[in-house]
């Protein structure tokens, strides 16, 4: 079978690759440098191709392109949806004001560019993936399809999280100082700003599981360590939740409280994950007494 | 006695003299400039509010600061032609006759070059631009525009809008010295335009194309304009130069 410059192909040939069978065979192939051919150890050979610089240069183009195109497209839609998105999250607070003259227009263009991002993150990371994924090793397609989903999720499920509990929660707080005699009359730009970072450290502390499994994965932290440590993990959660959120105490407790559940969760799941050293070693001495 | 008196003869003792004399005198005149200035802010200020239906100042000493910015500006502006004469009077002790007399029109030219850049952005432009960015609010964002917001932004039309209208004084001084000629400058014409396009989107303060278009525009007419008057002034020094050969 040859793969010479695989496009559309691509994800068919490689599901039919990697099999559950050589996933699991891969991680413990010494690592081959894929110059001019690769053995899979499948007893089949495959046989890769390379790309001329030419090619991927071309290619690197063609999905720049159409990244770019689709980010565009999709500010443009963006912009038509930025007054309605500026109304929802204005509803519980009230008309927002601009403060310097250019600031209503910067706060639409730029909402206008993240929604447009949003829209077509799908189709960037796609070409990203498409861009790079002849260049893997089959371990490592493994890898990337079973965790870049997982990552993803995660960050989502964090920033929905974020979005009905911490949010309304803080923003019920500060206004709540608010009086006949002290309006709130909050400036879209720095209103826009509190949005984002009551949002998007969440979907960063959401990864915490992935992270530290991973490394309890890789053999660089044990489990025992993790539980022995909790005290200064506890502690750590509090100054993350300060350094990364608005600095209150309030929205601080409110990110550090999820971060703690997320490190008991972790460690739950941490004791059922087997070291990839570990693992090796056993199945070498198995293999040595067969 | 007379070691002394020879140090007080020396050149340079009266220099430095005159440095301080010129420089205080710059000095009170830049602070007279700056009262008078601020006797005129609420006429300026009101003139850029007149769009406005409120302005306002969200922290105490906002209003005054904002004022005092203002005047300073302005009167910077205004003592710029006296204390440019100073320093040209200072320096046209190293040249030749000719040479001082050749650069007699640059500060006035200069000045009303300046003048006209700033009055095209304080009349035009900012009520311009102001316009278009006060047409984005709506219900749910209101206009609330704080006093030093809008007077940076102006601050910030004004100024380059008069550094960028100097560029026929640049290029004709340029020319001059003899590092552009009329054909060079008809030649890169292309980068000229590139460059202008960069340097307005550079100086202006916002990021939206209005700014940038009002400033490229009128300079890309100037920057044919001095073309223009280059050749004028390349001919006749041809002219005279082939006469002082005959």
């Amino acid at each position: 079978m040859t793969r010479v410059e695989p496009l559309s192909d691509e994800l068919n040939m490689e599901q039919e690759l990697v099999t559950e069978e050589v996933a699991e065979s891969a991680l413990d192939v010494p690592a081959v440098e894929p110059i001019e051919t690769v053995e899979y150890g499948t007893g089949e050979e495959e046989k890769v191709k390379l790309m001329s610089l030419v090619g991927h240069l071309t290619e690197l183009r063609q999905r720049l392109i159409i990244s770019l195109l689709c980010f565009f497209g999709g500010s443009i839609f963006g912009w038509f949806y930025a007054t309605p998105f500026i109304q929802y999250i204005g509803k519980n607070v009230g008309p927002f004001v601009f403060v310097s003259p250019s600031e209503a227009f910067l706060a639409l263009l730029k909402l206008s560019l993240a929604i447009g991002l949003v829209i077509s993150s799908p189709v960037l990371l796609a070409q990203l993936w498409l861009f790079i994924m002849p260049g893997l090793l089959p371990r490592e397609v493994f890898f990337f399809r079973r965790y870049v989903p997982l990552i993803m999720l995660l960050f989502l499920v964090g920033l929905v999280f974020a979005h009905f509990t911490v949010y309304p929660i803080a923003l019920k707080f500060f206004l709540g100082f608010g009086s006949a005699k002290l309006e709130a009359k909050l400036a879209i730009s720095r209103f826009l700003g509190f949005f984002l970072a009551m949002h998007l450290p969440f979907g960063v502390m959401f990864e915490l599981p992935v992270v530290l499994l991973t490394l309890v994965k890789a053999g660089l932290l044990r489990v025992e360590f993790l539980i022995k440590q909790r005290k200064v993990a506890y502690l750590g959660a509090f100054v993350i939740g300060a350094l990364l959120t608005p600095p209150d105490p309030v929205s601080q407790v409110l990110m550090a409280v999820p971060m703690l559940v997320l490190y008991e969760i972790s460690l739950f799941l941490a004791r059922r994950v087997k070291p990839i050293a570990e693992e090796v070693v056993q199945k070498s001495v198995l293999g040595g007494e067969d | 006695m007379a070691a002394f008196e020879g140090l007080a003869n020396l050149e340079i003792w009266k220099r430095l003299d005159e440095i301080r004399n010129r420089l205080i005198w710059s000095a009170v005149a830049l602070v007279a400039m700056f009262g008078v200035s601020y006797m005129y802010t609420p006429y300026i200020l009101n003139q850029i509010s007149e769009k406005l239906n409120q302005l306002v100042f969200l922290s105490p000493g906002e209003a005054f600061f904002a004022r005092l910015k203002l005047a300073f500006v302005m009167g910077l502006i205004l003592t710029a032609p006296y204390i440019l004469w100073h320093i040209w009077r200072f320096a046209g002790h190293g040249l030749k006759k000719s040479q001082r007399r050749s650069a007699f029109w640059l500060i006035p030219i200069s000045f009303l070059l300046f003048s006209v850049g700033a009055a095209f952005a304080f009349f035009v432009v900012a009520p311009v631009a102001l316009r278009f960015f006060l047409s984005f609010a709506s219900t749910e964002m209101e206009a609330l525009i704080s006093i030093q917001a809008l007077t940076n932004f102006v601050i910030g039309l004004v100024i380059p809008f008069g550094l960028m209208f100097e560029l026929p004084v640049l290029m004709l001084f340029l020319a001059k010295i003899g590092i552009v000629t009329p054909e060079s400058l008809v030649k890169n014409r292309k980068y000229a335009i590139l460059i202008i396009f960069i340097a307005a989107a550079v100086l202006t303060p916002t990021p939206d194309a209005i700014a940038q278009i009002a400033l490229a525009i009128p300079l890309i007419l100037l920057y044919e304009i001095s073309i223009v008057i280059i050749k004028i002034v390349w001919r006749k020094r041809l002219r005279e130069a082939a006469r002082s050969r005959e």
